[in-house]
């Protein structure tokens, strides 16, 4: 029911992976097939351009679930199927919210499983143009209802994506779900796993975006974080102008629903009312409750890179080496074995690559700059060229590469999923394991860092 | 000595680089040669792999002989150049390069080397640091985690179907130059010989290049080679095999060019 191509399910398997001293080949695959599937992959990257996307498109929807089935989906069923992933011993916090990238190093650092608040359960469907929002709407309003009766722990974020997502909804729809409730598995796990007198790490992304109201928790978002704006996902520009006729579409710019107010981001965004209840629940069990608040996703990667930084000084460990990683291409597990610094971008897009230069700028310089770079398949606005992305390699001190990037491919390359992890693994000159990380510690160095980030910690 | 075949492909080779015979310790030292004598760089000199000669680094020559003088050498025993009854190990034919140097007064090199070259290049920079003013290290030989006959075998066999064609009847003529015999014991001798641990030393401004689809040297050894060495620095050719200065002359000057020119003590 779960999407395995999502950020919160690649988020949850990464770090699930690390808590059981594991590494991450394959998005969560097997390691032992992870040469066959490069192998073959490399193979599919050498077909033509409309067979992969072909491909791609078949890939997705093969994950995703007929509406019909929907009914038969249930909340705690999906947390049941959260929790089964980690290993069941007593951790001193948990973290409970947003999809995040640099958050799945820091509960690395820290030895302490994530619950996510948010999951994508693609739907099937057929017959909508990708370049018709309200189409795609239409057709899933009656199926969302369903769901929504089924689950009244969850609130449905519709989400339709023509820049990004243009392949992948062309076969499905993407139903992100936020729990507005622990539910009775998320309660059970902390209950369970936290020590007495715990923290709960609440992750509060406050990313909004203009949806419309469908019906009682349910909304529509047109467009989504990446290299697009808002306003362009609504109003068009140029830019999307061109891309449409690229991909000879109809339109020269999306006619969405109108938007009726700003809420949490389909993908990102934290849905408050999960605090109102996590608060209920530590205050019950004598919990403590910490708050990780940014607005933008990447805010937290400065910092959780700079977190490693000064853990590596400590540990005697060069700080010369830095991963750069790109969407859900994370690797906790193989960062601290290579001592490098993980510095995650949300996708593969120009703002993430602005925020990495902006990171290099005020980090100095490394040694060795090693970059993931996730393929989506579409030559979307605001994607840059190969060639930009290098810009990032050309920094390095010494060896800049890309981890298992055909750059002839890109975007369209979707070997790398099977040789991210591969060309990471093989880096030499590997480190032991550290004793992880206390809450102390990151305490001393959040005291330390003062108002340097814009990450608020309450 | 020179086979039939040799001369035939020294004829074409004269026309892009002339050669040069220079006397060593008693023993006459053959390099090919081209390029300005009033270069503003100090002179490029450079050093071929197991087996074969200067032959297969003419392309690379020509393609950075307007900016640079640029000599190619064949070690002792390879090519045209006298060999001792002995095969002579990495520090014997270090000691050859260092004495040719000297003796033919190309000042403080940048030597640019490739596969087991590189092996002799870098411990001609390690014992003779005031002979070299910088390296290029061009598919550099021994990855430690393939220290055997059999395994670099195996990569030297994947690796050959991405080399060019062109390049068999120069490989032909000089493995009958050097011997079989010579170059099995040369190649036995660079198995032995530990790079790793005289890289930490190389004072030299170095530039690695490896070509993406080198088996025998693959990204990880080339990173580690990089990382190991104080002022060292990867570039990788995309599509290139093990010898790029053959397969991609163009792509690896455009790189060579720029590095040999760069700021910085030498």
């Amino acid at each position: 029911m779960v999407a395995k191509f999502d950020s919160a399910t690649a988020m949850l398997r990464a770090l699930a992976a690390f808590l059981h001293g594991r590494d991450f080949p394959m998005l969560g695959g097997r390691a032992q097939a992870e040469p066959l599937a490069a192998r073959l992959l490399g193979l599919v990257n050498r077909l033509p351009e409309g067979l992969r996307e072909r491909l791609y498109i078949y890939s997705g929807w093969s994950e995703a679930t007929p509406a019909g089935k929907l009914a038969r989906v249930r909340s705690e069923a999906l947390a049941r199927w959260v929790v089964g992933h980690y290993p069941r011993r007593r951790y001193p916090a948990v973290m409970v919210g947003s999809s995040n990238g640099a958050m799945i190093h820091l509960a690395a650092a820290l030895g302490i499983p994530w619950l996510p608040q948010t999951l994508l359960l693609p739907v099937r469907q057929r017959g909508v143009h990708p370049d018709e929002p309200a189409d795609d709407l239409a057709a899933m309003v009656d199926p969302a209802r369903v769901l929504l009766a089924a689950n009244p722990d969850l609130a449905l974020h519709h989400m339709h994506d023509a820049n990004q997502d243009r392949l992948m909804i062309q076969r499905m729809t993407y139903f992100r779900v936020k729990r507005l409730r622990l539910g009775r598995a998320y309660e059970r796990f902390l209950a369970d796993t936290l020590v007495p007198g715990g923290t709960i790490f609440l992750v509060e992304c406050t990313l909004s975006w203009p949806t419309t109201k469908v019906g009682d928790r349910h909304v529509f978002q047109q467009g989504a974080l990446g290299g697009a704006t808002v306003q362009e996902a609504h109003q068009g520009s140029a830019r999307v102008a061109g891309y449409l006729r690229r991909y000879g579409s109809h339109r020269r710019r999306w006619n969405p629903p109108a938007p009726d107010a700003d809420r949490p981001e389909a993908e990102w965004g934290f849905q408050p009312a999960l605090r109102t209840d996590v608060e209920r629940f530590a205050a019950d069990r004598g919990y403590r409750i910490r708050r990780i608040i940014f607005d933008q996703p990447e805010e937290l990667s400065p910092l959780v890179a700079d977190l490693y930084r000064d853990w590596y000084r400590r540990r005697g460990i060069p700080v010369d080496r830095l991963l750069v990683e790109s969407f859900i291409l994370l690797e906790p597990w193989l960062a601290l074995a290579t001592g490098s610094v993980p510095f995650w971008m949300v996708f593969n897009t120009e703002p993430s690559l602005a925020a990495i230069h902006r990171y290099l700028d005020t980090a100095g310089s490394f040694d060795e700059i090693r970059l993931s770079l996730f393929s989506h398949g579409v030559e979307s606005v605001g994607l840059p060229a190969i060639g930009q992305w290098r810009t990032v390699l050309q920094r390095a001190g010494k060896v800049g590469s890309f981890l298992g990037v055909d750059e002839q491919a890109f975007p369209r390359d979707f070997a790398t999923m099977a040789r991210y992890h591969r060309a990471l693994a093989q880096v030499r000159n590997r480190y032991p394991m550290p004793r992880l990380l206390s809450l102390d510690e990151l305490d001393e160095f959040l005291d330390r860092s003062g108002e340097r980030y814009a990450v608020d910690w309450k | 000595m020179r086979t039939a075949l040799g001369g035939l492909v020294d004829r074409r080779l004269a026309r892009a680089a002339g050669s040069q015979w220079t006397r060593v310790d008693g023993r006459r030292f053959h390099a090919r040669h081209v390029g300005p004598e009033a270069a503003a760089a100090p002179p490029v000199v450079c050093v071929h792999g197991v087996g074969v000669s200067s032959r297969y680094m003419v392309a690379t020559m020509t393609k950075l002989a307007s900016a640079f003088e640029v000599y190619a050498i064949d070690l002792p025993g390879f090519g045209l150049t006298d060999g001792p009854p002995e095969v002579l190990d990495v520090v014997g034919l270090a000691d050859a390069l260092a004495g040719w140097i000297q003796a033919a007064g190309v000042g403080r090199p940048a030597l640019l080397a490739n596969s087991v070259g590189c092996q002799v290049a870098v411990d001609c920079a390690v014992r003779y640091p005031d002979r070299v003013s910088r390296l290029v290290l061009v598919g550099p030989t021994t990855d430690p985690i393939a220290r055997s006959a059999l395994r670099q075998v195996l990569r030297w066999l994947r690796n050959l179907p991405g080399e060019r064609p062109g390049q068999l009847p120069l490989s032909v003529a000089d493995y009958a130059d050097a011997g079989v015999g010579r170059a099995l014991r040369t190649f036995g001798y660079a198995l032995a010989d530990r790079i790793e641990d005289k890289l930490p030393l190389v004072q030299a401004p170095t530039l690695v290049v490896r070509g993406a689809r080198d088996p025998i040297v693959p990204q990880a050894w080339a990173e580690e080679v990089t990382r190991l060495l104080p002022r060292g620095r990867l570039a990788v050719v995309a599509g290139a095999p093990h010898t790029v200065n053959f397969a991609a002359p163009g792509s690896l000057a455009e790189l060579v060019g720029p590095f040999l020119v760069e700021d910085g003590p030498t």
